[in-house]
């Protein structure tokens, strides 16, 4: 429901009911969402915010002295998918926000210069009048809020200038307290009109929709155009939430944001390195510069992925569909452009075409298909595009209900390829085939790339000790994929099975699916709102008129953007 | 709530409210540690052990292999014990009778010597869950697969970690430590250790190590008062934390906050009395404060020389908290360590990872590969060298005089652990124990559970599947070796300690047929 034109209730509050962001969902589902939990500020969040609060109250010369203890937050964790969904708080999170409270509390306290610029020349008084007092509320307790403070906020930090505190003392209090405070380290959202009699749906502030912009896009607060905005009531009409919706995303922070989102969707910092003292793969990478000082190659295969995905959503403003065909390298790498076979680009003027009828689109450049060794795994790339890029259930495989053994890879053959090996492991046995069935023919096919993620025609064997190539041995890349279940045309190489996963549309509604779990740190629950809302997410992903672009900042559009739903009490 | 705090004049002139968060936490008011202090130190390595290399493959002196005795798999090659051990068809053998110049096996190599009469190698500890990969196994929380790879046994109820047990416990910790757990590691920033805050029955969290040595430095170090007069009160700041803690109960009673949102909140006021108490220390420290080490960012790179730096930057700085007393609980999560290259013409270290879900690196490939013999090779030097160059290493630093004739070692139970047993299999999970815990455990003994006369249900070329003990008798060992009674650590009416569900494996398959009514005793004959 859209209230365009219609003025807010009060300063920062949204009438019950409104979405400005305009994107209603057909849906035969409950039009609650999921409930969502009350989230701490990821570490990177923590770390931005604290940067950019205090650059906003002019003392950023701080920072250089925070550094330490800015790192010394525990960085969230990969295992819920992606890091801003680690939830957890732990000692050293707790300790880390008190010591940075205190040394900022510290540092200004200590310094005329720095009081003044936070508190006013008021603060440098014989004692610290309500004026002042109030003037710095609004200030840096304000923007460490994110929202103004309320009557009883206001109360609880004046109490902290209780005359026995210095003027100079009562600031740097309540600079410990609002640091370490729940309304600065949660994105709190609690402030909102109940949508319902129980009170378990609530309609988010002005305020707190220019938080879940402002976290959502930029991974940090809310900037003063954005806090302005929802002071000033634009945020929740129409045309100005899609005003500030369109600055967020224009704004080069969320490129970063959505790179972080590519970045762990497909699980890049997994890959530890090539393991370039084996003599085998020394051999292998002959004339690569692998291992090379100077030479990091998996560094620049990451970026091109993050330079692929960025210019298909801020320069091209393409589809996912386009962006999982195209045919150009963008890497400025020798190294990697010499692996692919083509020229570097020079930064200028027409991309490089990838040789023909080697590989397609993203999901088949090296970053995707590397190996750690000299061979290749077809059992974990087939996995990492069931699992990850088709979001289809692919258990891991339990040890204790398999056969001693069924884990270990299969022995080393100079008579036999990759693939042959592999399969003689799995086939014909009915307790692999479950799930293996399902994910190993997809690998297969990606035999035509080496473990370097070079295109090959005949695979090459080495002794593992030594490096001495065994064996040249033709690789075969006809498997039948089922995509879908009941898919029965076998695909007879990686460009094909490239062209049947654009077909398929799975990949729209997996990136969908990714998206949501990260736009809105929480599981997709499939029995609310939610299922409609990534429904529609994948369906937008493939109009190009919404392509990658708007449909990342689609999510922001829909009514549940604008709601909590609270979990049982 | 002012009602509620004493008041006190600060050294300012300023009255001053006591802070109350304390009284949150789990100690016995005013008391002071009259006896030596106790120390839990976990070592936890991962994938699995080679068995014919950990155990002993000794002959002589009198001692034959197993094949001397056995047919089929049960002759694996390892020394046969032939000394019976009370409460079961158990056995055992003194460490130094199977000492050679090379150690007591393949990986517990030679720098382990000067400690035989104070380690404890135990065969046959049994991990009952159906786990995978998992983190907090070896210390009791079997439900802790999920974020590394699914098992059965995440569907078990999470409980804490014994460490953690320990950590809030009043009778192991009688005054508020300066730290109640440090937990190091290297890449990896996901701790072994699960905790409920101290509040059983309340939510159970996993932790975070600390991968950066001046980050370990700050936790146990930073503002302690090394030298000179000690502080004359508690931190005035230590009020502030209290109105902090204020706003996190205020929010508590928010309509808009979930039970699940409740928990979070008392969990954060648990630790802001943890931040705060720390504040009101008043302790100086009697020993020698150790060097501030530089900032080591994490990595998930095998660069050999920053993994040494690092492990000997954290090695230092354990031994330091434990002989200052800033922490009697360590966890120590070796993610990284050095061994042999593919090449075995190479006597060059390269660095090694296991990330925690196995996903990258080849020390998790290496485990898997068993059947190949230079795979073995390899991980049997990874763990040679954590053997030689962390575990002695940080044993010799320990091995220095505290009390009487003890040493900071011997008033300690350091427990070298394993997240899985063999070829991913966690039947007889290798372990290894230093210290006596101040002459609770008689040492210098190798203890073997497996009832070798008992149903072989399948082998591999690294271990047998036959019964042994449950591993929840090693954690009642440690709880009770540390001082706790079972009133202070059994819940829900279970004797002992951690889950000792089995399903999800396949009785035709698997040992499952144990003695559970004792499993709520400490292992047989570990007290001599």
């Amino acid at each position: 429901m859209s209230v365009a034109g219609s003025a807010p209730v009060g300063p920062g509050e949204v009438p019950a009911g409104s979405n400005p962001g305009g994107v209603t969902v057909e849906c035969d589902m409950s039009a609650a969402p999921g409930v969502s939990p009350l989230m701490k500020l990821s570490t990177l969040e923590y770390q931005n915010t604290v940067k950019d609060l205090l650059a906003a109250v002019g003392v950023a010369k701080l920072l250089p002295k925070l550094e330490g203890l800015l790192a010394s937050i525990p960085d969230d964790s990969l295992a819920d998918g992606f890091r801003r969904r680690d939830n957890r708080t732990a000692l050293e999170h707790v300790q880390g926000y008190f010591n940075v409270g205190r040394a900022v509390g510290d540092a200004i306290a200590s310094d005329a210069a720095l009081l003044e610029a936070v508190a006013g020349k008021c603060a440098g008084a014989a004692e610290l009048s309500t004026d002042c007092t109030n003037a710095f509320l609004d200030g840096f307790v304000r923007l460490a809020y994110r929202r103004p403070l309320s009557a009883a906020d206001r109360a609880e930090y004046s109490a902290l200038n209780d005359g026995q505190r210095t003027p100079a003392q009562a600031i740097r209090a309540m600079v410990i307290v609002a640091l370490s405070s729940p309304r600065f380290l949660t994105q709190l959202e609690v402030d909102g009109t109940s949508l319902d009699a129980s009170g378990d749906l609530v309609q988010l502030t002005a305020y707190e929709i220019a938080s879940r912009l402002s976290y959502g896009f930029w991974q940090t607060m809310p900037d003063a155009e954005l806090l302005a905005a929802a002071a000033d009531g634009s945020l929740a009409t129409d045309a100005g939430f899609a005003q500030q919706l369109q600055r967020v995303f224009d704004d080069e922070r969320t490129q970063q944001t959505l790179w972080s989102f590519w970045n762990e969707w497909f699980k890049l910092e997994r890959f530890t390195g090539f393991e370039t003292s084996r003599p085998a793969l020394q051999a292998l990478a002959a004339g690569e510069s692998l291992g090379v000082a100077g030479h990091d190659h998996y560094r620049d295969m990451v970026d091109e992925i993050r330079d692929l995905t960025q210019l298909f959503t801020f320069g091209r403003r393409a589809t996912l569909a386009e962006l999982l065909t195209t045919d150009i390298s963008l890497t400025k790498s020798a190294d990697l452009a010499h692996l692919y076979g083509v020229s570097a680009w020079s930064g200028a003027g027409d991309y490089p075409k990838l040789p023909a009828g080697t590989r397609a689109g993203l999901l088949q450049r090296a970053a995707l298909l590397v190996s750690n060794l000299e061979q290749t795994n077809p059992f974990h790339r087939g996995a990492l595009l069931r699992r990850s890029v088709l979001c289809d259930p692919l258990p891991q495989p339990d040890p204790n209900s398999l056969p001693p053994g069924s884990l270990d890879p299969p022995a080393p053959s100079n008579a036999q390829t990759t693939r042959q090996r592999f399969q003689a492991k799995v086939e014909g046995k009915a307790l692999c085939q479950g799930c293996h069935g399902g994910f190993s023919d997809l690998g297969y096919v990606l035999e035509s790339f080496d473990a370097l993620g070079r295109f090959r025609q005949v695979e090459h064997v080495y002794d593992e000790k030594t490096g001495k190539q065994l064996a040249e041995l033709p690789i075969d890349t006809t498997a039948l994929v089922k995509i879908e279940p009941e898919d029965t045309a076998p695909v007879t190489s990686a460009l094909e099975l490239n062209q049947r996963l654009v077909e398929s549309e799975k990949v729209e509604a997996c990136l969908a699916q990714r998206y949501f779990e990260f736009a809105a740190r929480r599981a997709v629950n499939t029995s609310t709102l939610d299922r409609c809302v990534v429904q529609d997410l994948a369906t937008a992903l493939k109009d190009p008129k919404v392509g990658l672009s708007g449909a990342f900042q689609r999510f922001a559009k829909y009514a549940s953007f604008f709601q909590r739903k609270v979990g049982p009490r | 709530m002012i009602s509620r705090r004493l008041l006190l004049r600060g050294a300012g002139g300023a009255v001053l409210a006591l802070p109350f968060l304390q009284s949150l936490l789990p100690r016995t008011a005013g008391a002071q540690a009259t006896t030596t202090p106790k120390r839990f130190i976990v070592f936890k390595t991962f994938s699995t052990q080679l068995i014919k290399q950990w155990y002993p493959a000794f002959t002589g002196n009198g001692y034959a292999l197993k094949d001397s005795k056995y047919s089929g798999s049960k002759a694996d090659g390892t020394t046969l014990l032939t000394q019976k051990l009370a409460g079961g068809p158990y056995t055992w053998a003194p460490l130094s009778d199977l000492k050679t110049d090379r150690g007591i096996s393949g990986i517990l190599g030679a720098k382990l010597n000067p400690f035989l009469d104070k380690l404890t190698l135990i065969r046959g500890l049994d991990f009952l869950p159906s786990v995978n990969h998992n983190f907090g196994g070896l210390l009791g929380n079997f439900s802790s697969c999920t974020k590394a790879t699914p098992c059965d046994a995440d569907s078990l109820k999470a409980v804490p970690t014994i460490d953690q047990v320990l950590a809030y416990s009043p009778k192991f910790y009688e005054t508020t430590p300066g730290l109640r757990s440090l937990h190091v590691s290297q890449g990896v920033t996901d701790a072994m250790s699960y905790s409920d805050g101290g509040k059983p029955g309340g939510p159970v969290e996993q932790l975070k190590t600390r991968t950066n040595p001046r980050d370990v430095f700050n936790d146990l170090f930073a503002g302690v008062m090394a030298g000179g007069a000690a502080p004359t009160g508690p931190d005035p700041d230590a009020l502030l934390v209290d109105k902090v803690a204020e706003q996190y109960r205020a929010l508590k009673s928010n309509p808009r906050i979930s039970a699940e949102d409740r928990d979070k909140l008392e969990q954060h006021i648990g630790l802001l009395a943890e931040v705060e108490a720390k504040l009101s220390t008043t302790t100086k420290l009697s020993c020698v404060e150790p060097a501030e080490p530089a900032s080591l960012g994490n990595n998930s790179a095998t660069d050999p020389a920053d993994i040494v730096k690092k492990w000997d930057l954290f090695l230092d700085l354990i031994v330091a908290a434990i002989a200052c007393d800033r922490t009697r609980v360590v966890t120590i999560g070796v993610h990284k360590a050095l061994g042999p290259g593919p090449d075995p013409s190479d006597t060059k270290l390269i660095g090694h990872y296991h990330s925690e879900d196995a996903s990258g690196g080849t020390w998790h490939g290496l485990a898997h590969d068993w059947e190949n013999e230079n795979s073995r090779r390899m991980l049997a030097g990874i763990n040679n060298w954590i053997a030689q160059e962390l575990f002695a290493k940080l044993l010799t630093k320990l091995d220095v005089p505290e009390s009487g004739d003890r040493t900071l070692l011997d008033n300690s139970l350091v427990y070298w652990g394993n997240e899985l047993g063999f070829n991913h299999i966690a039947y007889s999970v290798p372990c290894l124990l230093a210290g006596s815990a101040a002459g609770y455990i008689k040492p210098g003994r190798y203890l073997d559970y497996i009832d070798w006369e008992g149903r072989s249900y399948f082998s591999q070329e690294d271990g047998n599947v036959i019964r042994g003990i449950p591993h929840n008798r090693f954690l009642v060992t440690a709880l009770q070796a540390m001082g706790l009674s079972p009133a202070d650590y059994e819940r829900d009416g279970q004797k002992g300690y951690g889950s000792t569900s089995t399903n999800g494996r396949d009785p035709g398959a698997w040992p499952t047929d144990y003695d559970l009514s004792s499993v709520g005793q400490v292992l047989p004959g570990i007290q001599g």
